[in-house]
């Protein structure tokens, strides 16, 4: 992966892979505006498709579990219910923005996104930036952004890909595609399903510690120029993600009951972009989007309609609209963006009481609409050698009013063997729907925790620095640190819990202040016969600067070591080595260190067709469930088996 | 963070989790272990540490209150006083009120107020200007023979009954009675407050009886508070369903189940006149969790069947009472005469809006029914 954010053109092995995807050297997060990747002012990393695919990813969590700087640990954060998250320079999942074609996804009502429940099928690349850059895109951008980027087909005609693969605990996954571009029009339709059976929590107990899960994407897309200067793109996708747990409970008496626990989540998304080429090579591009999730999570006694669920609804409606105008050595970039979100969260309770079963409904987050206007803008001026970008976004929302980002980056390349890059700027969060509304009635045990609609957005300043050295033609060296001071963290307040005769309610506050410092150092080899290797060794600092102690479940040391190599002229292995130190999870408990190891072996049998195996965390390193505090893995090993192909089977276009 | 992982206590039955949960409090604090040996205990004297004027206590306001052995003297806490109170049960014009060894707030079954407390807490937070951090607040509610008869299993939620034996007289009668269980199946699930219990006549020499699927539900978890629940006479076996306010005046049951409390027709419960004791409140202390585990409705037969009308001779029976976060906690009752413990009480004030730290440094002429003239440290704190 590093190689295209460096820039040095990957070769595949032989037979695996054998096309490169177009424009994979250019990236558009960073700036908002195309950019080759090494020359970029903003450092930007890039996980294509077809290195997903070599790390054996059916997912972005997955794609994205071995990438240096980056955490995507879901036993941090439990499963069912929950997310494969990301931390990026150690901000966890709610403050690092995952953007689709740079439109935001929607997370649930906490803010988060299960990066678990996106496909890379249909995906062309992932950028990855980090540190603050919510002067472009806002709130969320705090620890960086990732940008799940799909993009048109290359080739003229008809075309497509398809990929079918068994995995450990009865898997499976199965995509495809299909595309035909006649002229400058394009139409596609692409499909995923995957599957897998959960893991047993204990040999002795039917609780499962990783349900069974299964999930579907079903997407459209299109494309036409409809004038010379006028493109028009469509996208429409559907996700649906059910996870099937259970659990049991002893009721003393009776003995252990049975609780089936599931999660539904359907997520839509429509997209219209439209693209205008003005004089002078400026551009204008408007983006017209609304996104629609509902998920329901829920508790039943196994055979019984006695249980809860947690209903919850989102919807997302935007409008977007940026122009980039070159002038000279010039580029200005102005956009403007309104965006309106409505959602509510439900819990249906179903009691056995004297009278029968009584459901009864009540609201734990109470329908709430909120609204946002923003305006940006960002120059990058190009001097000589030098490159400077400022740029600055200012926000008005409707629940707690203005806010400012602004974001100073430069980039100096004084030979063409060494790039230095910096920047400085801030990062926002507002607060989510859960901590603005969320009602968690717990008064039977005492407490309840309700939002606060006083909160105030989270905010950081960061900087970061990095160095890019292309030793020689085969061997490039990066090095970069990062700082950050995050205020206003909005955490539950439980030393100023309120009475209410006998129940305590504890609400959301402003209380953190934290910093993270950090660093990474990384060395990339093209060796000779076709040999790659990357070895990436990652250091972060955090504080609590409230409690005087580090961040929970941030590992302060990772090491990341990958090797392709081609074994014949058309067999391909990559192997994937990821070290994590031990962690800190809270002032009694630590997580222990662990490695994980990825293999993948691939043979190309006919034209583009690739038959492949290998093991995700072949050690099998797992959490002990009986372990507090546990971020290994949930799941330990996983093979894999499986083939692809890219259609026609035999490209005979240049 | 997780919110379920909050601390959490049951709704009735509370005393054990807070003995746990307040002896952790003050030894997570830690008390010195260098304390210079302590003079000869003088009855007349003042008695109890910390000393009433110790540092500790320099911030807080004082109060001496006379505490009769019956009837209730009444506190206010902002600007500390004692008050006259003409209708304690709708007026919140007080905060905290003693009577013999007992302490109330104005909450809960005590009094319309939402007062509350909590404790006991290590007295060093006097020193302090903030509302330390509790897990969570008591009302005044009723309780009496049944008041510990589970263990709570915190991590699971679950309720253990202790397979206590409690003995009801109802005049004449005296029956023996054992909580078999506060789970039950119905509708395809398991239920909890469908309580079973065991039941003996010692009157007559009965036989024992198993009496299931008590419906101590009253609305459920989301229900109102005054929802019927089960009530049994255990003369006729004859159940029905009352609310709290309908079983408050009426003669027709012996024993009340709702939710996770048992109450029983006497005293505060109700007007029938029936007392219990649990023949077996002294080992509570010592029980702990695991081993009320073990313990299952066969195992515990023996105990039961053992258990004659001898076996509760000398034993003091009582009607219903209030308790509070202060019952048992507060006082030294195996002293001669009693003692204050050391300990600090977070109070709610009867708006249930301003918080209070409270101790009682000392007792002057203690008797065996009432603390006589009692010290009262007060401290009002912000957050």
């Amino acid at each position: 992966m590093l190689f295209f954010t460096l820039g040095i053109p990957w070769r595949t092995a032989r037979g695996d892979d054998a096309k490169q995807a177009p424009f994979s050297d250019v990236v558009v997060t960073g700036t908002r505006t195309p950019e080759r990747s090494q020359r970029s002012a903003v450092k930007t990393d890039v996980v294509t498709r077809e290195e997903s695919e070599r790390r054996g990813a059916g997912n972005v969590a997955e794609a994205l579990a071995t990438q240096p700087g980056v955490q995507v640990n879901p036993g941090a954060y439990g499963y069912l219910g929950n997310v494969g998250a990301i931390q990026i320079q150690g901000f966890d999942l709610r403050r690092v923005l995952v953007l689709e074609d740079g439109e935001p996804v929607l997370g649930d009502v906490g803010g988060a996104v299960d990066l678990s429940g996106i496909p890379t099928s249909d995906i062309e690349r992932i950028e990855i930036v980090t540190g603050p850059t919510s002067a472009l895109y806002g709130s969320s951008a705090l620890g960086g952004v990732v940008n799940i980027i799909t993009g048109p087909p290359s080739r003229a005609g008809g075309s497509g890909r398809a990929r079918a693969e068994r995995r450990s605990r009865d898997g499976l996954l199965a995509a495809g595609g299909m595309s035909y571009r006649w002229r400058t029009a394009w139409i596609g339709a692409e499909s995923s399903v995957r599957r897998e059976d959960g893991v047993a929590r204990l040999p002795d107990r039917p609780d499962t510690q990783v349900p069974d899960r299964e999930s579907h994407m079903l997407g459209i897309r299109g494309g036409a120029s409809i004038a010379d200067n006028l493109d028009v793109r469509f996208r429409a996708r559907w996700l649906h993600d059910s996870q099937d747990g259970l659990s049991s409970r002893m009721a003393p008496g009776v003995g252990r009951y049975l609780l089936d626990e599931g999660a539904r989540t359907d997520r839509f998304t429509i997209h219209l972009v439209q693209s205008l080429q003005a004089a002078g090579g400026s551009t204008i591009r408007a983006t017209l989007g609304r996104q629609w999730a509902a998920n329901e999570t829920s508790t039943f006694q196994r055979g019984s309609v006695v249980g809860d669920r947690h209903l919850r609804r989102h919807e997302m409606h935007s409008a977007e609209v940026v122009s980039a105008t070159a002038d000279g050595p010039r580029t200005w970039v102005f956009g403007g963006r309104g965006e309106g979100e409505r959602f509510d969260q439900r819990l249906v309770r179903s009691e056995s009481l004297s009278g029968g079963v009584l459901t009864r409904e009540t609201s734990e987050v109470a329908p709430r609409a909120l609204a946002k206007i923003a305006a940006y803008g960002q120059l990058q001026w190009k001097l000589g050698s030098l490159t400077l970008l400022p740029g600055a976004r200012l926000e008005a929302h409707s629940q707690y009013g203005e806010d400012v980002a602004p974001r100073f980056a430069a980039a100096w390349r004084p030979v063409d063997e060494l790039t230095l890059r910096a920047s400085v700027g801030r990062g926002f969060r507002s607060p989510t729907a859960k901590e603005l509304g969320f009602a968690f009635d717990h008064a039977v045990y005492g407490y309840r925790v309700i939002g606060n609609p006083d909160l105030r957005p989270e905010a950081s300043w960061g900087t970061n620095a990095d160095a890019t050295v292309r030793l020689d033609a085969r061997q490039v060296v990066r090095a970069g640190v990062f700082a950050n001071w995050v205020t206003d963290l909005i955490d539950l307040d439980l030393a100023h819990g309120t009475p209410n005769g006998a129940v305590v309610d504890y609400r959301y506050a402003n209380i953190g202040r934290a910093r993270t410092v950090g660093g990474q150092i990384a060395l990339v080899s093209q060796l000779p016969r076709g040999f790659r290797t990357e070895v990436a060794y990652d250091y972060l600092y955090t504080r609590d600067d409230v409690n005087a102690r580090p961040l929970g479940g941030r590992p302060p040391h990772t090491v990341t070591a990958a090797l392709r190599a081609p074994l014949a002229d058309v067999c391909a292995l990559d192997v994937r080595l990821r070290a994590v130190t031990g962690a800190f999870v809270d002032p009694s408990t630590r997580s222990p260190g662990y490695a994980t190891l990825d293999v993948r072996v691939s043979r190309a049998i006919y034209g583009t067709a690739v038959a492949y195996l290998g093991a995700l965390n072949a050690t099998d390193t797992h959490q002990d469930p009986l372990r507090r505090g546990d971020l290994r893995p949930p799941v330990g090993r996983t093979l894999y088996a499986g083939i692809k192909a890219d259609f026609p089977l035999q490209d005979d276009e240049p | 963070m997780n919110e379920t992982a909050l601390p959490t206590h049951a709704r009735n039955g509370f005393l054990p989790l807070l003995l746990a949960v307040s002896v952790a409090f003050v030894s997570a604090c830690g008390d010195s272990a260098d304390a210079a040996p302590a003079p000869a205990p003088d009855p007349r004297a003042v008695v109890g540490p910390p000393k009433d004027d110790d540092a500790v206590y320099a911030s807080a306001r004082r109060l001496e209150v006379d505490v009769p052995p019956k009837g209730r003297v009444y506190l206010r806490l902002s600007d500390p006083a004692v008050v006259e109170v003409l209708d304690p049960t709708a007026d919140n014009g007080w905060d905290l009120a003693l009577e013999g060894y007992d302490v109330y707030t104005n909450g809960g079954a005590s009094g319309k107020g939402a007062g509350a407390a909590f404790g006991p807490l290590d007295v060093q937070d006097f020193l302090g200007t903030h509302a330390p951090a509790v897990p969570f607040l008591l009302q005044d509610k009723p309780g009496g023979a049944f008041f510990d008869w589970y263990a709570y299993d915190a991590e699971s939620h679950a309720l253990w009954s202790r397979y206590h034996v409690v003995g009801l007289r109802d005049g004449q009668r005296l029956w023996k009675v054992q909580v078999l269980g506060y789970y039950g199946v119905r509708d395809g699930a398991t239920v909890p407050a469908l309580y079973r219990i065991r039941v003996a006549d010692l009157t007559s020499g009965g036989a024992t009886t198993e009496i299931g699927d008590l419906d101590g539900t009253a609305g459920g978890a989301g229900g109102a508070e005054d929802q019927p629940a089960a009530c049994l006479d255990l003369g006729t076996g004859e159940r029905r369903l009352l609310t709290s306010t309908q079983a408050a005046s009426s003669n027709d049951w012996h024993l009340c189940f709702r939710r996770a409390s048992i109450r029983v027709n006497g005293g505060a419960g109700g007007p029938r006149g029936v007392v219990g004791v649990d023949l077996d409140q002294a080992t509570t202390a010592g029980e702990t969790l695991a081993s009320v585990q073990k313990r299952t409705a066969a195992s515990e037969l023996a105990h039961f069947d053992q258990c004659t009308r001898d076996s509760f001779s000398g034993m003091a029976f009582h009607g219903d009472r209030i308790v509070s976060a202060f019952t048992d906690l507060w006082v030294d009752e195996s002293a001669s005469p009693p003692a204050p413990r050391p300990g600090a009480y977070l109070v709610t004030d009867a708006s249930g809006k301003k918080k209070f730290l409270v101790a009682f440094p000392s007792f002057q002429n203690p008797t065996a029914v009432s603390p006589g003239k009692v010290v009262v440290r007060i401290k009002s704190l912000e957050g």
